[in-house]
């Protein structure tokens, strides 16, 4: 529950970083972006990337379903654990990308 | 010569034994749409793939996969969507599934599991898919099959799989 929560939390930062970049030219030279791909781009593919986020955490709860359907509870938890952190290992990605703007 | 004799079955139990324990299988799995009226899914396709694929000429791929050696307690996670920004939606269409691997191997019998959740999505509608745990043909025992996991009888979609070295 803890862990969910810290997640959105997660989540609504990004969201508000990827609202809050900084408008393409103001910082020009410093950047580290990628070689030929705009701003521009790279907000939009950030941006889908948060979306694509927010779906993920959602489909947690699906996996309830999965106890229903006769899966042992340990072997959900299991599962529930690693979507946790393939959750994570994204988030962790769209922070990366998000700093590189 | 009696204690040779206990020592030789003893290790052969030790090496049967040792042989379960942390065996690895790849996992193939298919999920598969009606194209035709009329036509059937077979629960079990007896074959390889060529085999299997000819087999769905009243069918289209919706997902394909073979995946890296899995083992007991794996969890396999399968993802083909298309992302496409619609305004402040998000279009998403294709599979993912993650699954739940395991090996439930008595000595003398391998069997593996698979079950879990799979999200179809289709233009607006997405369908959500939970598959049973189920045993797996394994190619490795000369059992050269494609069993169908769970269908879905109304979008038409089929959940095939097999494990194989």
């Amino acid at each position: 529950m803890r862990a969910g929560m810290l997640a959105w939390l997660a989540v609504a930062a990004l969201v508000w970083a990827a609202a809050a970049a900084p408008v393409p030219g103001l910082v020009g030279a410093a950047r580290a972006q990628e070689p030929g791909v705009s701003t521009d781009a790279q907000m939009r593919r950030i941006q889908i990337l948060l979306k694509k986020l927010r779906e993920s955490m959602q489909s947690l709860k699906d996996l309830d379903d999965l106890e229903k359907a006769g899966m042992p509870k340990r072997d959900v938890d299991r599962m529930r654990r690693a979507l946790r952190q393939k959750i994570q290992e994204m988030i962790d990605e769209t922070i990366a990308s998000i700093r590189e703007l | 010569m009696r204690r040779i004799r206990w020592t030789v079955s003893l290790l052969a139990l030790v090496g049967a034994l040792s042989a379960q324990a942390g065996e690895t299988r790849h996992l193939n799995f298919a999920v598969m749409q009606k194209t035709q009226k009329g036509f059937e899914f077979d629960p079990i396709v007896v074959g390889d793939f060529p085999t299997f694929i000819q087999s769905m000429k009243g069918a289209k791929v919706l997902l394909l996969a073979h995946t890296a050696r899995a083992m007991d307690g794996d969890v396999i996670n399968m993802q083909t969507n298309v992302l496409r920004e619609k305004g402040n939606r998000l279009g998403d269409e294709g599979v993912e599934c993650q699954l739940s691997f395991k090996d439930e191997s008595t000595p003398g019998n391998p069997m593996f599991t698979v079950g879990g959740i799979c999200r179809v999505r289709q233009g607006d509608h997405v369908l959500k898919h939970v598959i049973p745990p189920a045993a797996l043909p394994d190619t490795t025992q000369g059992v050269d099959a494609w069993v169908m996991l769970d269908e879905d009888d109304k979008a038409g979609v089929a959940f095939y799989a097999n494990a194989g070295k």
